[in-house]
């Protein structure tokens, strides 16, 4: 593991260091590409489809966040400056989907970045890691059926060559919402004599999130 | 020049969201889109006979609080909303046809009374079975003291003459929403 943290922070290091010009080398017969006032060459859909554009327009991004749990997304990028992505999501209870969006508007070799994101965590049953943490049985019903929606938007730091391999870490705030299930009879399991009657409550909120990441171009 | 352009408006951005982080935009709330409480055998006293009675009033207290888990009402902002009582005899035999109307007056920490809900009898039903008072969705968190309403149901008209009991079913939605950092 330390081997492994070792190679990836030596790779930033160097991919940080390295000359950040596109890996792609211009044909030098060519003529210069357009400026179209953004200092970015502009998308070419004909040149996207026939592989010629300057810099890598697929990759794979690999991360851990809350409250994503860790992901692994494929990546496009139809400018330079802009990141889509879309992928699967674990976050130890279960699976989920999630599509987000990075814009870059720096290419510098540690630069800021700003993303959004919106993902859903499919039902899963959270009972059993509850129980094993020594969680209440009347508090573990609560947890058989987990599901969530959640949004987020956030700032960070792109650390390395974006055509490359890059780290990012960044952090914001995560709007989150889903159903409380079995919720009644967690309320009679811990109060046996309640007469109370209650359909599923949903629970909603706004709370920071983080997250570390590996963006790789091949 | 245009990348110094671009770095102004990201890093303004970045202040704009870093700001909001510690505030109050962090929150965890809970939504009860429905929730009932049953009291049972509620005693009704016997209304005295005659043509111009009184109303009759019985005070209830419901314990909130320590019925519905997610209901906060300290260190949190909540919202209650009773939408009905359902009173449902269960001894005495009540004629309940002789009931007019019926409100439910909430008592509030001050020892003030605030109306939230009331029921009309139409003539032309049939004796009803059960009386149910419907409301028209007053806060009742302001009014709620140490997590219990204190509520008072008051027929008038011709409440029965001998003495009755009923379970008492109250029907409400609130939410509480507590700051994440608390």
């Amino acid at each position: 593991m330390r081997n492994f943290i070792a190679a990836v922070l030596v790779g930033v290091a160097t991919a940080a260091s390295a000359d950040p010009a596109p890996l792609a080398i211009p044909d030098a017969t060519a003529a210069p590409p357009p400026e179209n006032g953004s200092g970015s060459p502009p998308f070419d859909s004909t040149s996207l489809r026939s592989g010629r554009t300057e810099f890598p327009v697929f990759g794979l991004l690999l991360d851990g966040s809350f409250p994503d749990g860790v992901g692994l997304s494929a990546v496009a990028r139809p400018w330079r400056a802009l990141r889509a992505d879309a992928g699967l999501t674990y976050n130890v209870l279960g699976f989920g989907v999630r599509a987000g969006a990075t814009l870059l508007p720096l290419p510098w070799p540690v630069a800021p970045l700003l993303r959004a994101e919106i993902g859903h965590a499919f039902e899963s049953d959270a009972s059993g890691l509850a129980s094993s943490f020594g969680v209440r049985t009347s508090e573990s019903l609560l947890l058989k059926a987990v599901s969530y929606d959640y949004a987020s938007l956030q700032v960070g730091l792109q650390l390395g060559r974006a055509d490359r391999f890059a780290l990012v870490v960044q952090g914001g705030l995560a709007w989150f919402r889903g159903p409380v299930k079995n919720f009644q009879a967690a309320v009679h399991a811990a109060n046996p004599g309640s007469t109370l009657e209650v359909t599923d409550p949903i629970v909603s909120g706004s709370v920071p999130c983080a997250s570390i990441g590996l963006v790789f171009f091949p | 020049m245009r990348h110094d352009m671009r770095a102004r408006t990201l890093f303004s951005l970045l202040s704009l969201a870093a700001t909001s982080c510690g505030g109050p935009v962090l929150f965890v709330e809970a939504e009860l889109p429905r929730f009932c409480v049953t009291q049972a055998a509620i005693e009704f006293p016997a209304a005295p006979g005659g043509v111009d009675v009184p109303p009759v009033a019985v005070p209830i207290q419901v314990p909130f609080e320590d019925q519905i888990p997610l209901l906060r009402t300290s260190g949190a902002e909540t919202e209650l909303h009773i939408d009905e009582i359902r009173v449902t005899p269960r001894s005495g035999n009540p004629d309940l046809s002789g009931i007019a109307s019926a409100v439910v007056n909430a008592v509030g920490p001050s020892g003030a009374s605030v109306r939230i809900l009331s029921y009309a009898r139409d003539a032309a039903a049939p004796p009803p079975a059960e009386i149910v008072i419907a409301g028209d969705g007053v806060d009742m968190a302001p009014l709620l003291v140490a997590g219990q309403a204190r509520l008072q149901i008051v027929a008038s008209g011709r409440p029965p003459t001998t003495a009755w009991s009923a379970d008492v079913k109250t029907c409400a939605h609130g939410r509480s929403k507590v700051p994440y950092l608390q």
